[in-house]
């Protein structure tokens, strides 16, 4: 009996040669057959939606307006979470599952910060300072997880293959789930009203918007023009750009490579916390389990908008909230099945599949170091 | 004569299944123990014949087939997918269709060997269709595309409710037993008690006794899978993509296959989960069963057979541990005096107004319920194996198996 009974594999006749071009186009086919129902079903609904418009069915006018106004507010947070996806995506090569964990971890402290301070009578005689105080309260509360979760769950694990890490994210966002789960307790926690200076709503340009959505959409700017300043601007942010590019020669440069990782996580959990306060204006009740469904889509609009790419992550946030807000409306609703909201959750996913498979690399291009690159 | 032990002196010998005399011994011992445990004759093991817990190594036995599938994928071939769940739901949709009792929800009511096959048939198909994903988007990004299909399938399954039941009531599952066709007494029934061989057993005994033999099969497969060119392909492909497919290991063909093998498995084991708890709600295929099969993966060590066993034990019996160890601490902290219950008592909070970490009463209080405790617990344990162990359970064995094998030199 043989030892070993591979013989190696006699050299390819020109038709199997074929035979193999023509199962690339196989697959090619596969996915050419997926573009073309994607792109059949979106004009087939939206000139469903338009004629269902024009007839004076469906919503009004101010209707459409409202919602693309908060799906924009609800996308700006996504981005804002988003955000610290991409970076830890483009500095270290895994996902971060715990980073919705993170933003749950400001809502829940800020929520206690934001009712001591209505209790307290601040909330509604100085609305200012009560928010930027909570807006504090969840920016350190979620820094400072997001910098423990690195330090006690991806520290010892620099230079073991992408998929561990992965795991241990999920294995943190569990522990750190279910301990806030623990600690604050399991029930639904509703934040004060939003103060009166911000309650009603705003007319711009002619469109009433409500004023909280509107204190969202401008937080987010805000931070974004933050951010871009200390990403471009400064030493540190140099530092962090980098590290993205290429951590040894990062390391030889003078770099400190582990000081910069660590202020990556920092970077991002403070835009979680200012997501999480963001949260607390549009939807007001956190529960432990909160982190979990705004993380997901925020990492899926991270690859939206192409990951690595700061910019894409805030474009590709306010892509995935309108298409979530008003795309099941508006493409599924004009083909008329019932009850579209309730898809919402599946359309972003669905979103998702469809952008890695007409362009893996996110809309707005993909920014990897140089391992990451193939 | 006999040579130096563990010499190999030829492939064949150096690629059976059991190529040593111990784990030939090791293994018989398991399997004996496997066979007389629900009988209550092994002294240490009575507690194992309960109902209860014959019913907790059954679901063990079923997600060691799961984990069995995803250490395929996921071990050998390395392509991350969480979307276990969404396969054992197919499996046990297809199950339900075919094998499920007619009624207002749909079911033909066949017996077992037509659903069990087509479970994992039918899923198997839908994992091709599937794979080809698996090309386009490599690594994280396929994680997060079949994490997606989670989702997506969570969807349908509650919206079908005329398969399903919907998330209020759910459905009832095939039974486990045998027929040879839809006639009205099975020739074995698994779900009912009565003697074997003149041996009295409970229902749950007669469960255990075939999902072990299903999850036996099970393992010898996918032993032999990974010992065939396949296997070998599978661990070529993980171990790099390129120099693979440069040695001559057609990548698309064999990540389909192992996409294929993987989604099969989940489907025979969400078939026969769903035959063992026999009426459940499409929620039970969600996220958390993907990453307790993860869980079970990693934990036993990723591409390695016997580390499933270890890991879906472990898994499976771990909350159960820290259940009866939170009865244990209350007991002790009520009733326990001195030193003994001071401690239990700072563990333990009997009272409303008790500090402890883990709370025994029901309802919110300070402290974690016994149920975030086992999640907090499952968290730090996959956090702790990784950072610690990387290779699981199986990397724990395989320090203890080499301690003893230079014993008593210390290399």
């Amino acid at each position: 009996m043989t030892a070993i009974d591979e013989r190696p594999a006699p050299p390819e006749a020109p038709e199997e040669r074929e035979r193999k071009a023509l199962r690339i186009s196989w697959i090619d086919l596969f996915l050419w057959g997926i573009r073309i129902a994607a792109i059949i079903v979106i004009v087939f609904g939206l000139f469903g939606s338009i004629s269902k418009f024009v007839a004076g069915e469906g919503l009004t006018a101010q209707g459409w307006r409202d919602l693309i106004v908060s799906s924009l507010a609800q996308g700006a947070m996504y981005g804002l979470l988003a955000l610290g996806y991409s970076m830890v995506y483009g500095v270290l090569g895994f996902i971060n599952f715990a980073h919705g964990e993170v933003f749950m971890s400001g809502t829940m402290v800020g929520f206690i910060a934001a009712n001591w301070l209505f209790e307290n009578g601040v909330w509604t005689s100085n609305p200012f300072l009560a928010m930027f105080l909570v807006l504090i309260v969840a920016m350190i509360t979620s820094t400072l997880v997001a910098v423990l979760v690195e330090r006690i769950a991806y520290k010892p694990l620099r230079g073991a293959p992408r998929l561990i890490p992965l795991i241990t994210s999920i294995g943190m966002s569990f522990f750190l789930q279910y301990t806030f789960g623990g600690l604050f307790g399991v029930g639904f926690n509703t934040y004060p009203p939003p103060p009166e200076v911000i309650a009603g709503s705003v007319n711009i340009f002619g469109i009433d918007v409500r004023s909280t959505q509107l204190t969202v959409i401008i937080i987010a700017i805000l931070s974004m023009i933050g951010l871009w300043y200390f990403v471009t601007r400064t030493r540190s942010g140099r530092a962090m750009r980098a590290v993205a590019e290429d951590k040894e020669i990062a390391g030889l440069m003078g770099i400190n490579v582990d000081r910069t990782i660590v202020l990556v996580f920092a970077v991002g959990g403070a835009m979680a916390g200012v997501a999480a306060m963001m949260w607390s204006l549009l939807f007001r009740s956190v529960n432990f389990f909160a982190g979990f469904l705004p993380g997901v889509k925020a990492f899926t609009a991270a690859v939206l908008g192409g990951i690595g790419n700061i910019a894409g992550a805030m474009g590709g946030g306010v892509l995935l909230g309108l298409f979530e807000g008003v795309g099941p409306l508006l493409i599924l609703g004009g083909l008329g099945i019932p009850g579209v909201s309730q898809l919402k959750d599946a359309v972003a996913f669905i979103a998702l599949v469809l952008v890695l498979i007409f362009r893996p690399s996110g809309l707005f291009g993909e920014r990897l170091g140089s391992e990451d690159r193939v | 004569m006999r040579g130096r032990p563990l010499l190999h002196t030829s492939y064949v010998s150096d690629q059976a299944i059991f190529n040593s005399g111990t784990k030939k011994v090791l293994v018989g011992l398991f399997l004996l123990i496997l066979a007389l445990m629900p009988l209550g004759v092994i002294p240490g093991l009575k507690w194992a014949a309960t109902n209860s817990w014959m019913r907790v190594f059954g679901e063990v036995a079923v997600l060691l087939i799961a984990a069995l599938g995803l250490n395929i994928l996921t071990g050998l071939a390395g392509q991350v997918s969480l979307g276990h769940a969404f396969f054992m739901g197919i499996g046990a949709y297809t199950a339900a269709i075919l094998g499920g009792p007619e009624g207002p929800l749909w079911g033909l009511g066949l017996p077992i060997w037509v659903w069990l096959p087509a479970a994992g048939a039918v899923a198997a198909l839908v994992g091709v269709v599937i794979a080809p994903t698996s090309l386009r988007v490599r690594g994280l990004y396929l994680a997060i595309v079949t994490l997606g299909l989670v989702f997506i399938g969570e969807h349908l399954f509650r919206n079908f409710d005329f398969i399903t039941g919907g998330s209020q009531s759910g459905r009832t599952f095939p039974p486990l037993e045998l027929k040879l066709w839809k006639e009205e007494a099975p020739i074995v029934s698994f779900q009912t008690d009565g003697s074997w061989f003149g041996i009295e057993l409970s229902s749950q005994a007669k469960m255990f006794y075939l999902l072990v033999a299903f999850a036996i099969v099970a393992s010898l497969l996918a032993k032999n899978i990974q010992r065939s060119r396949a296997g070998r392909a599978f661990q070529s492909i993980r171990d790099r993509d390129i120099a693979a497919e440069i040695t001559g290991v057609d990548e698309f063909r064999y990540k389909t296959l192992a996409f294929a093998i993987s989604s099969g498995y989940a489907g025979v084991a969400g078939a026969l989960f769903a035959a063992f708890v026999s009426r459940t709600i499409p929620e039970a295929f969600g996220l958390p069963l993907s990453v307790e099969v993860i869980a079970i993966v990693l934990i036993g060590g990723a591409g390695i057979v016997s580390g499933m066993v270890l890991g879906s034990l472990f898994v499976i019996v771990l909350p159960l541990i820290v259940q009866n160890l939170t009865e244990w601490l209350s007991d002790l902290a009520r009733s326990g005096e001195g030193i003994v219950q001071s401690i239990a008592d700072f563990f333990v909070a009997t009272g409303t107004f008790d500090f402890g970490l883990i709370s025994s009463l029901p309802g919110s209080s300070p402290g974690l319920n016994v149920f975030q405790f086992n999640q907090v617990l499952y968290g730090l344990l996959i956090v702790g194996f990784i950072i610690f162990e990387p290779l699981g359970l199986y990397g724990i064995w395989v320090r203890i198996r080499n301690y003893w094998k230079g014993w008593p030199f210390t290399y």
